[in-house]
C-alpha cells in the first residue's frame, strides 16, 4: 500500500521501496506462521503458506477473469442513452 | 405522549418541520432528530408495546428485543453520521426524504407484526427514491423509476405473502417463518412470497441490479443514506424470519462471488462500491443460512460494522465526486495531494472492509467464517475465502488506488468541507475502535444465544455468552498472509501491465434484460419495443380489414339468401323483432322445462 507522504509517490524510487518492502513482508509472513501454535479447521490449512498462496492465486485469477468478462459485457459508455 | 411513540416516529414527524426551517436552524434540526430519536429509543422498555387490533388483525407496533435493538442502534448512528455528512446541502427535499427514509427503516426494524413491517417497508421504498431523483438529471430520473418499480414490487409480493400467511395461520406476528427443517421447498407459498420480497430488497443474485443501477445515480449525500438502510433492513428481516434456511447459504455464497468480477472492470467508483455492498451482503446471508448462534451473531455484527465502513467508503467517494465533479476511475488519480484527510479516511474504510486486523471488518467477518468452519463446510469456507480476496481487490485496493494514487490525473481541488471531514473522521474512528475493542463494543451486544434446544433471540436479562477471540496469533498471521499476498499480486499485475486499465465504459448486468428492449439502434432506428408495437398495430389493421371484408361477404350471402326466399331484410326493426321473439321463446322454454 502506498504511503501518503506528500508528493513522494511521483518519484519512482519511492514507489519501488514500498513495493519491495511489501515483498519482504510477505516473505517474512510465511515462516512466522510456524512460530505460533496453529489450530486449523481443515487439512488444507496445514499446507505451508496456504493463505498466502491462496490469496495470490485467487487475486490473479479474479483479475484475469475480469479481463475475460470485459470482452463479453463491456459496451460504449452511452450504450443505454442512445 | 412522546414516550408512547414508536421508534423512528420522531424522525418521521420531525422531518415535516424541515420545510418550515431555513439555513443553520434547519441543519441543527437535522442533526437533532436522530439524536432525540436515539434518546427516546434508550428510554423505551423491552418487550412489546403499542398493541391494538384493526378489524380482525392483531398489530404490535413496537417490539424491542436484543435483535431489533442492535439494528435500531446502528440505524440511528448511521442516520446521525449521514445527516452530519449532508449538513452543507441546501435542498429541503433531500433532507425530508432522508429523514423519512431513516425513520421508516427504524420503524420497520421494531415492527412486531408483518402488516406494520409492510407499511414501513413501502415508506422506505417511496421516500428513498427521492434521494435518487434529487440528482435532477434525466438518467437519475429513469434509474429512480426502475428502482421504484422494483422496490414497490417487493412490497406487493410482501403484502400478498402476508395476507396468504394470515389466511393460513390466523396470525400476523413476525417471528421465524421458515419451518424447523430449514427447507424452503416444504414451506407454504405464503412464506415463499415473503422470502422473495425480502430477497429483492436484499439484492439476491438476479434480483440485485436495482442496487448497482440506482445507488450510483443518487446525490453525493443520498448514496450514503441509501447504503445504510434498505439492504440491512432486509438482512434484519431475513435473520428474524429465515434463520437456518439452508438455501440461503448457497444464495449468500453466490452473492459474495459474482459481484467481485464486475467490480474489477467497473469504471464508476460508486458503482464499484455498490457491487462491493452486494458482496458484503452475501457474507451476512451465508451467516443467516448457517443458522447457528455464532453465525447469526456474525451476521448481526457484520451488519453493524458494515453500515459504518461502507458508509465511510461512500462518504469518501462522495467527497471526491463533490470536489472534482467526476467519480470515474479513468479520470481520477493522484488526489492524495489535494485531499489528504479524505485519503486517510478512505483507506481506513478500505482496511475495515478488507478485514485487516485492528479494523472492524476483521472482528465481524471472522465470526461468520469461523461458524462455517465449525460446521466443516469446506466448499462454502473456500468460497468465502475467495470472496475475501475479491473484497481486497475492489474495495481494499481499487477504490483508494485509482481515486487517490495511480497516475496523477492533474486534478487540483480543495479538501472536502468540514462537515464531511467530521462525519468521515467519526466513522473512521468507530471502525478502528470496534476493531480494537470488539468485546465491549460489539460482542457484548450480540442478540443470539444457543439454549440447547435451539437458537433464540436473547432476552435483555440474559448476558451474551459469545466465546470468541479474533486476535489469536494464528488468525492474525494467516489473515495478513491472505491480504498482503493479494496486495503483492496487485503490485506485480500493475507493474507488468497485465492489470486491466480503467476504461470509460458501461458493463452489462442483469438490468440489460429489462433495459435493452427499450433501446433504439445506434443509427436512430426504432427499439424492439417500438417495433413490436408497430407490428401489433399493423396486425390489428390487417385483421380489421380482413374481418370487415368477411362480414360484407356474409351480409351479401344473407341478402342473397333472403331475397331468394322472397323477403326484404334491410330493416333493423325487423331484426330486433325477430331477436326479441327468439329471446322470449328461450325465456319461456327455460321457465317451463328447466
Amino acid at each position: 500500500m502506498p504511503s501518503k507522504n506528500r508528493q513522494s509517490l511521483d518519484d519512482r524510487s519511492n514507489v519501488n521501496k514500498l513495493v519491495y518492502g511489501l515483498y519482504i513482508l510477505c516473505g517474512l509472513l510465511v515462516p512466522i506462521q510456524f512460530l505460533f501454535e496453529q489450530h486449523p479447521h481443515f487439512a488444507v490449512e496445514k499446507f505451508p503458506g496456504f493463505y498466502g498462496i491462496f490469496g495470490f492465486v485467487v487475486f490473479v485469477a479474479i483479475v484475469l477473469a475480469g479481463k475475460l468478462l470485459r470482452r463479453a459485457i463491456m459496451r460504449e459508455e452511452d450504450y443505454y442513452d442512445r | 405522549m412522546i414516550a408512547s411513540l414508536p421508534p423512528g416516529m420522531i424522525l418521521l414527524i420531525g422531518s415535516l418541520l424541515l420545510p418550515l426551517l431555513r439555513g443553520r436552524i434547519q441543519a441543527a434540526w437535522l442533526l437533532l432528530l436522530p439524536a432525540l430519536s436515539l434518546l427516546h429509543l434508550v428510554s423505551l422498555p423491552q418487550g412489546n408495546t403499542g398493541e391494538w387490533s384493526l378489524f380482525s388483525y392483531q398489530l404490535t407496533l413496537v417490539r424491542i428485543d436484543s435483535l431489533s435493538q442492535i439494528f435500531g442502534f446502528v440505524f440511528h448512528l448511521a442516520a446521525f453520521l449521514s445527516a452530519l455528512y449532508a449538513l452543507h446541502v441546501r435542498d429541503t427535499t433531500q433532507h425530508v426524504a432522508a429523514m423519512i427514509y431513516a425513520g421508516s427503516a427504524m420503524g420497520a426494524v421494531f415492527a412486531g407484526d408483518l402488516l406494520t413491517l409492510f407499511v414501513y417497508w413501502e415508506i422506505t421504498a417511496v421516500s428513498s427514491v427521492f434521494l435518487i431523483w434529487s440528482s435532477r438529471t434525466e438518467s437519475a430520473y429513469h434509474a429512480g423509476m426502475r428502482y421504484l418499480v422494483i422496490q414497490v414490487g417487493s412490497g406487493v409480493l410482501l403484502l400478498s405473502g402476508i395476507l396468504l400467511h394470515f389466511h393460513e395461520t390466523g396470525s400476523l406476528v413476525f417471528n421465524r417463518l421458515i419451518g424447523s427443517d430449514g427447507q424452503l421447498l416444504s414451506a407454504s407459498p405464503a412464506v415463499f412470497l415473503i422470502f422473495l420480497a425480502f430477497g429483492i430488497k436484499c439484492a439476491f443474485p438476479l434480483l440485485h441490479n436495482w442496487l448497482q443501477d440506482g445507488y450510483p445515480q443518487a446525490t453525493v449525500t443520498g448514496t450514503v443514506f441509501l447504503s445504510a438502510f434498505t439492504t440491512k433492513l432486509a438482512v434484519y428481516a431475513l435473520a428474524r424470519g429465515f434463520a437456518g434456511t439452508h438455501l440461503l447459504i448457497w444464495i449468500g455464497l453466490l452473492m459474495t462471488l459474482f459481484p467481485i468480477f464486475f467490480a474489477v472492470i467497473e469504471n464508476d467508483l460508486r458503482r464499484v462500491l455498490a457491487y462491493s455492498l452486494n458482496n458484503q451482503l452475501g457474507f451476512m446471508v451465508v451467516g443467516i443460512g448457517v443458522g447457528t448462534a455464532m453465525s447469526l451473531n456474525g451476521t448481526a455484527a457484520h451488519a453493524f460494522a458494515h453500515i459504518l465502513y461502507k458508509g465511510l467508503l461512500f462518504m469518501s467517494m462522495g467527497a471526491v465526486l463533490y470536489r472534482t465533479g467526476t467519480i470515474k476511475a479513468s479520470e481520477l488519480g493522484g488526489l492524495y495531494k489535494s485531499m489528504p484527510f479524505t485519503t486517510v479516511f478512505c483507506m481506513i474504510g478500505a482496511a475495515s472492509i478488507s478485514a485487516f486486523p485492528l479494523f472492524s471488518g476483521f472482528v465481524s467477518k471472522s465470526l461468520i467464517l469461523s461458524a462455517v468452519a465449525d460446521n466443516h463446510q469446506l466448499v462454502i469456507w473456500l468460497g468465502l475465502l475467495v470472496a475475501s480476496a475479491g473484497v481486497m481487490e475492489h474495495s481494499g485496493i481499487k477504490i483508494p488506488y485509482f481515486a487517490f494514487f495511480a497516475h496523477d490525473a492533474g486534478i487540483r481541488c480543495k479538501e472536502a468541507p468540514w462537515n464531511m471531514l467530521l462525519a468521515m473522521g467519526i466513522t473512521a474512528a468507530l471502525c478502528v475502535l470496534i476493531g480494537c475493542l470488539p468485546q465491549a463494543l460489539l460482542y457484548d451486544w450480540l442478540p443470539f444465544i444457543d439454549t440447547g434446544t435451539g437458537v433464540q433471540v436473547r432476552a435483555a436479562s440474559v448476558t451474551p455468552e459469545l466465546n470468541f477471540q479474533p486476535y489469536t496469533s494464528h488468525h492474525v498471521v494467516t489473515q495478513l498472509q491472505l491480504l498482503l499476498f493479494a496486495t503483492m499480486a496487485f503490485a506485480i499485475l500493475v507493474r507488468s501491465g497485465i492489470y486491466p486499465p480503467e476504461i470509460r465504459s458501461v458493463n452489462l448486468d442483469s438490468d440489460w434484460f429489462y433495459r435493452r428492449p427499450f433501446l433504439g439502434t445506434p443509427n436512430g432506428g426504432p427499439s424492439p419495443v417500438e417495433r413490436l408495437s408497430t407490428w401489433a398495430q399493423t396486425l390489428r389493421q390487417k385483421t380489421d380489414t380482413h374481418v370487415l371484408t368477411r362480414l360484407r361477404q356474409t351480409e351479401h350471402l344473407v341478402r342473397g339468401f333472403c331475397s331468394a326466399c322472397g323477403r326484404q331484410t334491410n330493416s333493423i326493426r325487423a331484426m330486433v323483432v325477430w331477436v326479441s321473439v327468439l329471446l322470449t321463446a328461450y325465456l319461456l322454454f327455460y321457465y317451463l322445462y328447466v
